[in-house]
């Protein structure tokens, strides 16, 4: 249970927390890309031969739906650090990503501008055998520069307090 | 790389090719590094256990990825996937052999899109599940 806070007062300092998380703005360079696909023995040239992938009709190399939540894991780990960072340890003792709902709406590439959004849609408090959590939605967003969502991850995590 | 399986070969009910894969210290480090990991859960094992796991947990962001490998290696490069529900029910741990496994669900066109809905899972040696998916594939 969680020292000195009550647990509304929890859910405010993670909503407030969440507010601070600042959009990142980026591209999936080739090289991070390759390095990913030899990780998971992605074996596809498409992904990292530029001369393959336009032989396969794309202009810049596509980026291959595995590399997704890793594509989202900088504004991701931004909620560990400006979200939450102050109620580690104290108020909250473990994060456990237990479920994602994705939603791919176009194809994402290398060397292409993105900027990804971190927002909470739901806050719940749970109590049960394996321990008591917070439990907080996030709907983290890719759109493109010209404001195309491109996919979505909506992520729930398990805050254990 | 995967011979194409044409939308037509293929059966509802029909097994999807597993994958197996070994979360070895060295693939697990060299992932950590590249998604520039800041969790310890996932590289310290004093840390995961002192949280109640008996090991490095593997991120599930990380797991996740194998799940779009096993359609593609499947059915080819001729698929992307349109969305993807994945729970989390057990963590994999550093050096476990995790086989990821799948069938289809349902065969349809919508929109004049070619599509499948898979069901996805991934155990570790003991046979237990520890992920759940649901996905659905469309032919390019």
């Amino acid at each position: 249970m969680a020292q000195d806070l009550t647990i509304p007062e929890l859910k405010e300092k993670i909503k407030e927390g969440v507010s601070r998380i600042a959009p990142i703005r980026s591209q999936i360079r080739p090289k991070t890309l390759k390095k990913f696909c030899d990780i998971i023995e992605e074996s596809n040239p498409i992904y990292f031969d530029p001369q393959a992938a336009q032989a396969a009709g794309y202009e810049k190399i596509p980026v291959p739906e595995s590399y997704f939540l890793t594509f989202l894991a900088p504004i991701s780990q931004q909620f560990f650090t400006t979200g939450v960072g102050r109620l580690l340890k104290t108020y909250i003792k473990g994060i456990i990503h237990s479920y994602s709902e994705i939603k791919f709406f176009k194809q994402l590439f290398c060397e292409t501008m993105y900027t990804q959004t971190f927002e909470m849609s739901e806050i719940t408090h749970k109590k049960g055998k394996m321990g008591e959590y917070i439990v907080a939605t996030f709907p983290l967003k890719v759109v493109d520069d010209k404001e195309n969502l491109v996919a979505i991850d909506t992520h729930v995590f398990f805050l254990r307090i | 790389m995967t011979e194409k399986i044409s939308f037509d070969q293929i059966n509802e009910q029909g097994e999807i090719t597993p994958l197996v894969i070994n979360f070895s210290t060295i693939r697990n480090k060299q992932y950590c590094r590249l998604d520039r990991e800041i969790n310890p859960i996932h590289f310290n094992v004093d840390f995961a256990r002192k949280l109640g796991y008996r090991d490095i947990v593997i991120a599930g962001i990380f797991t996740y990825s194998f799940f779009p490998k096993m359609l593609t290696d499947y059915l080819g490069p001729q698929i992307s996937i349109e969305k993807m529900d994945i729970r989390f029910i057990e963590p994999a741990y550093l050096n476990e052999t995790i086989t990821y496994k799948g069938k289809v669900v349902k065969k349809f066109i919508e929109d004049n899109v070619q599509k499948i809905e898979c069901e996805g899972w991934s155990e570790n040696p003991a046979g237990e599940r520890l992920t759940a998916a649901r996905i659905t594939v469309q032919f390019k």
